[in-house]
């Protein structure tokens, strides 16, 4: 099978096992109503049926496709809108460090993670100034910890045991009680 | 007399110091997206969400709204002088707009993008004040079935403008119907797709998907391309002043403000004809009627004025289906709804009946045209400050979106789990981008999913499981009919289109294989 239908047909397949696995999830709730009165499971299930008979569609659409010429008028736009994807990897660092991110939020607190954080934003982002990251992060951590705790009030997570005391120690410094 | 009465105590309210600041700052900050590549309105309005959880609704509402308008304008600065479109709606002003920049100099055409947007704005919130009143009436008189069919026929209309890609756009909406079905069922009480995670029992947060989808995701496919900025590159920059077009230049090509006036305050009605589908129909329009054609694509004047006054003429149409029927049309206004929401507040009909509530729907309206004024004053006198923020580099402001996106949405309950449900979000909206599914249906979807079953159960369970009144009464039977027709005809045009390209192609392999 070749790449580009693969491609095609992956998210199509996938869709259909999600509608399939939906429907009979939909299935197995707890009604509390009799047989052929409409309960809570209705709706999913039309849902289910939409999705499954899109998907369908979508995966017979990628079998039939023909190789087609788009017009010039739609190549010219298309080149005005689009950037090609270059650096695939670089999105799943940034999803996993958004995700370490937010696990270390109550173990290590908002200030300390958000330093760490923004500093890998900015090198993931392309920033080269190497003895400037930490300079960045840190500015940017501080900004924000005003921002949401000082101006939006929200009491955004301090962290355990000594990162407890360095940010309760940041907070005394910035002024927020 | 009623009508002048109700506006001139919005005008009055719009004047009050707090809810001026945030109009000014909402212009500001609509400005500023849509002038740095790679934010843009819908950025714009989700950044400022968190904002706005301590604000009453009036000052909210007014720095959301604001933030629509101006950033509907604000990309014209960089469209004009740099070659950047702020947004996809600003790509028609690249053909006619940056020509005459090049020829003429920018202060021309940054000229005709200001009166552009003025007349725009100003006529569509004319035109959407005089509907709010008969438009509730209309709502008033709705029942679960036609509010179903018209919830649908919404929906429907918003996958039918997704162009090529139908089945993905179905298939987005579809999701988002059934991420609205996660948590507690309403109506009986069951827990449906919990899978026995606690976080999931109330369901997925509104902002959680709004801000993952729109914000997070968005900020995944930049870093993917490599946060660089289309058109930047080989742009001849431009001294950045504005000079108005002359009385008689503006009276030469009335027939195009005309016309793109008027459209653009229809489609803005129409679900999912967002700003970028408005600003390319009339460009279209233009090409194809303006008694100027041959002379668009050359530094034409109809060509900047048609674009510009569609986009902002389209959000007067969205803000006013969602203030007076609770369905949102776009992206920016789903984000509107949400901060209503938010304050505990349903918009739709009954808005207009309690005088409280009455009064906010006309301090928004009233918004909108100091919005509009505002909007332009700054672009005129302020605008060489604002964009100095292009200077910003794009891994700084990446990181500054990210924070925002997940401190914000954290803000909302403080709770560590949404911030997971956007990062899920986030991944999601990148996967579509990058499998070219469309975001908005799905948003949308998560939206209006929960209306739309409560108002179709409850006719169920008044016709006692007959489905067929959906489509007996005249109202939800037209709804009906119009939203299975939003879909079928271009589905049919779809199938039509593919089999001409099929016969195309086994041509040419005929002619290949017998030569």
């Amino acid at each position: 099978m070749n790449p580009t239908l693969i491609k095609r047909l992956g998210p199509n397949l996938l869709l259909l096992a999600l509608a399939g696995f939906a429907y009979f999830k939909a299935g197995q709730f707890n009604t509390g109503t009799e047989g052929g009165v409409v309960g809570p499971d209705l709706w999913p299930r039309i849902i289910c049926v939409v999705l499954a008979l899109t998907s369908a569609i979508g995966i017979i659409a990628a079998l039939v496709s023909v190789e087609t010429q788009s017009s010039e008028e739609d190549e010219a736009l298309e080149s005005m809108l689009a950037i090609p994807e270059t650096h695939p990897r670089l999105v799943w660092i940034g999803v996993v460090a958004t995700g370490l991110y937010v696990a270390a939020l109550t173990p290590i607190g908002f200030l300390c993670a958000t330093v760490l954080y923004a500093m890998t934003l900015l090198v993931i982002g392309g920033m080269r100034r190497w003895a400037m990251v930490p300079v960045y992060g840190a500015i940017l951590a501080i900004v924000f910890t005003i921002i949401f705790m000082k101006i939006v009030y929200v009491a955004l997570p301090l962290g355990e045991g000594v990162f407890k005391s360095v940010s309760l120690f940041a907070m005394q410094l910035l002024g927020i009680h | 007399m009623n009508l002048l009465h109700d506006m001139g105590m919005g005008f009055m309210q719009v004047f009050h110091p707090y809810d001026l600041l945030m109009l000014v700052v909402g212009l500001l900050v609509g400005m500023l997206v849509s002038i740095m590549p790679g934010l843009g309105f819908v950025m714009g309005v989700i950044l400022a969400l968190p904002f706005t959880y301590k604000m009453d609704i009036e000052p909210a509402v007014i720095l959301l709204t604001a933030i629509y308008f101006a950033g509907t304008y604000g990309g014209c600065f960089t469209t004009i002088l740099y070659r950047i479109p702020g947004e996809p709606n600003d790509v028609p002003l690249l053909w006619d707009g940056y020509t005459m920049a090049q020829k003429e100099g920018a202060a021309k055409p940054l000229g005709w993008a200001l009166v552009a947007a003025l007349i725009g704005g100003l006529v569509s919130s004319v035109a959407m004040v005089l509907l709010a009143t008969p438009l509730t009436e209309v709502a008033l008189r709705f029942n679960a079935e036609d509010y179903f069919g018209a919830i649908l026929f919404g929906l429907t209309m918003v996958v039918s403008l997704a162009g090529k890609e139908l089945t993905k756009a179905f298939a987005s909406l579809c999701l988002g119907l059934l991420v609205a079905c996660i948590g507690v069922d309403s109506t009986y009480g069951a827990s449906r797709f919990t899978f026995g995670v606690s976080i999931l029992g109330d369901g997925v947060q509104l902002v959680a998907v709004l801000v993952g989808m729109y914000g997070l995701g968005e900020v995944f496919k930049r870093i993917g391309q490599g946060l660089k900025v289309k058109g930047i590159e080989g742009a001849q920059v431009q001294k950045v002043e504005t000079s108005f077009p002359k009385w008689k230049e503006i009276w030469h090509i009335r027939g195009s403000i005309f016309r793109s006036s008027i459209l653009g305050t229809l489609l803005g009605v129409v679900p999912g004809a967002g700003a970028t589908v408005t600003s390319f129909i009339c460009y279209g329009v233009e090409r194809q009627y303006s008694r100027d054609r041959k002379k668009l694509g050359t530094g034409h004047p109809s060509g900047i004025v048609a674009p510009q006054i569609g986009s902002t003429a389209s959000v007067a149409g969205h803000l006013i289906p969602m203030l007076t029927l609770g369905i949102p049309g776009s992206a920016a206004t789903a984000v509107i709804l949400a901060a209503f929401l938010l304050h505990g507040v349903q918009p739709g009909p009954m808005l207009m009946f309690d005088p409280a509530s009455r009064l906010i729907v006309y301090t928004i309206l009233a918004s909108m045209f100091v919005s509009v004024i505002g909007m332009c004053a700054i672009g005129f006198f302020w605008i060489r400050l604002v964009v100095k923020v292009l200077k910003i580099p794009q891994y700084l402001l990446n990181s500054i979106v990210v924070l925002f996106c997940l401190v914000g949405a954290y803000a909302d309950r403080n709770s560590l789990s949404d911030m997971w449900m956007i990062l899920i979000f986030g991944v999601i909206g990148y996967l579509f981008e990058k499998y070219k599914f469309p975001v908005s249906p799905m948003v949308l979807g998560a939206i209006l999913g929960p209306m739309a079953e409560n108002n179709l159960m409850r006719s169920m369970v008044i016709h006692n499981g007959d489905w067929t009144a959906l489509f007996t009464q005249p109202l939800s039977g037209t709804l009906m009919v119009m939203a299975i027709l939003s879909v079928l005809v271009p589905s049919l045009r779809s199938i039509i289109h593919w089999l001409r390209q099929r016969e195309r192609y086994l041509d040419a392999r005929r002619r290949k294989a017998a030569s």
